[in-house]
């Protein structure tokens, strides 16, 4: 018996030893090459050959690949660490087996730097800036291996991207699939990110004590969260596309905590758990915004001075709920569950759309009654409680027609099955009325 | 057996024979054409407004629609002496009981057939039909109602003597179990230790047909996660396959459970006559 479980303990073992270490004896070591080469030169990765890290790159020089040349790392320092301004890395691919989250694969420690192409997979983070500047990273692949298809805690991956004290760097077209948060700033200001993909992830994007980012053309999907900001002033948070953050109890399309002064337009949220969540947030403006199908389009609690306007709110369960939040504007909305009135022809409803806060107010008072979401009884208790609507958030021109059109078109193809369904369905019950009701009682 | 299928037989011919069963056909097809119709461009996919929507009218129609048919079918075999000249023949209670049970149950499912036949054809010409997925769950979720609901209608029918008792238990039931239940259950639970609420509370779910129809359904449709996490084991545990098949082990219990409680009342009531 001993014997049998000691080896399997040992096959466990040695299953679980990083496998590439068996080639790491015959990998290039990249430090001396790169000690090699002067500044302003660019030193080729043969494709098809590994490279062993850590390396430090202490030079302006560009590193790249004529194909794609695989660097790997195993110890405790980032494969790839630049310390050097204005250095290039270009097409590689990176294999770290480091584990520790807080470690790196690419460390950028310098200003002017541009990373670019270059694939990283790992299970701690990709590519970290410390108080570095002004570089841009575009392109890129980060990948947060899985141990053998089961899926790690959150917290033990790293970032995809991740900037501390860094200021106006670019951040644009890359992939971050599997790890902590997508993207993360803290304390870097004027970061601009467009255009990146994050799936699968804690946080898609994840913004904190950084002045004037921008997140643009962004798109997330199956995160717990899409975009997260907060304690930010000035941000931009334009474009995003974000669907399908719906699996965790805290999912949200975009979630706002402590956002002022900020501008949140022409995103779209379809299918998460809430689609726009705002929390001690002031003054910012949220226009021409898709919350599509959600569970619950916009959650706000205690924000004020808000403005809401020309954005369309379909499909959604519950659309919106608020509490302790006043002095918000909604105006010129299109909510799909109202049926307005527009005497003047103008386009805007004469009536204006009233959302209750009871719900919100209940589950607030105490959790578990969050059983009773849409139960068919609900209403009833609401209407009993309707006295006070002054402060209850409500949009004084709801707009009567959606102003998107292109999510309204549903595929007609996948019907035809339903057709045939209802078909066999009627004509079951036909047979079985005239054969059993109407032929039995005439006989 | 074979007294169960004659019993069985005769309801659905008896059903088909009720007025009311055609008043509630007509009034469940038009309640299915008015949700297709007004149905947004949410779709069926997954938990919408629409899927959401969808439940609550089903749960406000058919459950009262099943209680009134089924209690009705064995109050008026009391009152028109029906069971009376049963009785006379070896017949077991348990036969008839079950035979009545399933000849409704035949009944109210070609109601509800026939509603979502009509809709899910008409879907198709008016330009807004369902997917198949979204379509066949709502039918199985209106079946599942239907047959649960069953089973407590064929209690009450046992338990009151005539038509109008059984009308007033109906809606009765019908108003504590689907529009008060979120009411009853906020203020009543106030008066329980904290601790106990959120348990109270869950094993209260399983007493509501309605309720425990509803969560499960919410959940399959990837709703699960809007319920906070309070109750993140359970839809976990719901999402499982095996979820399924506990399910379907639980409705069927609560099924037998209330049918045997209306045959065990029955039977005493024969045995005192």
């Amino acid at each position: 018996m001993a014997v049998k479980a000691a080896l399997a303990i040992a096959i466990v073992m040695a299953a679980s030893l990083p496998q590439p270490f068996a080639s790491a004896k015959e990998a290039v070591p990249l430090q001396p090459l790169i000690d090699r080469t002067v500044a302003g030169e660019t030193l080729v990765l043969e494709s098809g050959w590994t490279y062993a890290g850590p390396a430090v790159v202490r030079r302006a020089i560009a590193i790249r690949s004529d194909g794609e040349a695989i660097v790997e790392n195993g110890g405790a320092l980032p494969a790839i660490t630049l310390e050097a301004d204005g250095v290039v890395l270009k097409d590689l691919r990176i294999r770290d087996l480091q584990k520790d989250p807080k470690q790196p694969a690419v460390l950028v420690l310098s200003d002017r730097n541009r990373i670019e192409g270059v694939r990283i997979e790992t299970r701690a983070g990709g590519i970290y800036l410390r108080n570095a500047d002004d570089n841009e990273i575009r392109n890129n692949r980060i990948e947060g291996a899985s141990a053998g298809g089961r899926k790690i805690a959150y917290s033990k991956r790293g970032n995809g991207i991740d900037l501390l004290a860094s200021a106006r760097n670019v951040i644009e077209g890359n992939e971050l699939v599997r790890v902590h948060d997508g993207v993360y700033l803290e304390s870097s200001n004027e970061t601009l990110v467009t255009n990146n993909f994050a799936a699968d992830s804690r946080y898609g994007y994840h913004i904190m004590f950084s002045g004037k980012p921008q997140l643009l053309g962004n798109a997330g999907e199956r995160n717990v969260t899409g975009g997260m900001v907060m304690s930010v002033e000035g941000a931009i948070v334009r474009g995003n596309r974000f669907v399908k953050q719906s699996e965790n109890v805290n999912s949200q399309g975009i979630l706002l905590y402590d956002v002022h002064r900020s501008e949140i337009s022409r995103n779209r949220v379809e299918g998460n758990r809430v689609g726009f969540y705002i929390e001690n947030s002031t003054e910012n403006s949220l226009t021409d915004n898709e919350t599509i199908r959600n569970f619950v389009g916009l959650q706000m609690i205690r924000s004020t001075g808000n403005l809401f306007r020309h954005s369309e709110f379909a499909g959604n369960v519950i659309q919106a709920q608020s509490t302790d939040s006043e002095d918000n504007r909604f105006e010129g909305n299109y909510w799909d569950d109202f049926a307005g009135l527009d005497a003047n022809g103008d386009g805007y409803s004469d009536l204006s759309y009233e959302i209750d806060p009871f719900f919100l107010q209940l589950t607030k008072d105490f959790e578990p009654f969050q059983i009773f979401f849409q139960s068919p009884g609900l209403p009833f208790l609401e209407q009993m409680f309707h006295a006070d609507t002054a402060r209850w958030l409500k949009d004084a021109r709801p707009l009567m027609e959606p102003p998107f059109r292109e999510s309204a078109e549903a595929g007609f193809g996948g019907r035809w099955p339903t057709l045939l369904a209802g078909l066999l369905l009627f004509a079951a019950c036909l047979i079985i009325i005239y054969r059993w009701g109407y032929r039995q009682n005439h006989e | 057996m074979r007294h169960l299928a004659a019993i069985a037989s005769r309801e659905i011919k008896l059903g088909f024979r009720n007025p009311w069963a055609y008043s509630f056909m007509a009034l469940f097809a038009l309640f299915s054409l008015a949700l297709l119709l007004i149905q947004s461009q949410a779709g069926l996919d997954g938990y919408t407004s629409t899927t959401g929507t969808m439940m609550n009218l089903i749960l406000y129609l058919l459950p009262l629609m099943t209680m009134l048919l089924g209690s009705f079918a064995l109050t008026s075999e009391k009152e028109e002496g029906g069971w009376r000249l049963l009785s006379s023949f070896s017949l077991r209670t348990h036969s008839y009981i079950w035979g009545k049970y399933f000849g409704l149950a035949a009944v109210l499912l070609v109601i509800v057939a026939f509603g979502f036949g009509l809709s899910g054809i008409a879907g198709v010409f008016f330009g807004q039909g369902f997917a198949l997925a979204g379509y066949g769950r709502l039918l199985l979720f209106s079946a599942l109602i239907v047959l649960l609901f069953l089973g407590l209608s064929v209690l009450m029918g046992s338990i009151c003597r005539n038509r109008w008792q059984a009308l007033t238990y109906g809606v009765g039931v019908w108003f504590f179990l689907i529009l008060g239940w979120p009411t009853i259950l906020i203020a009543g639970l106030g008066f329980l230790p904290y601790v106990w609420i959120k348990p109270a509370l869950v094993a209260l779910i399983f007493v509501n047909p309605a309720e425990l129809n509803r969560l499960f359904f919410v959940v399959k449709m990837g709703g699960g996660s809007v319920l906070g996490p309070e109750y993140y084991r359970w839809v976990e545990w719901i999402e499982r396959p095996a979820g399924s098949l506990i399910f379907a082990i639980v409705c069927l219990a609560w099924i037998v459970a209330y049918v045997e409680s209306a045959a065990w009342l029955w039977e005493r009531g024969r045995r005192r006559e």
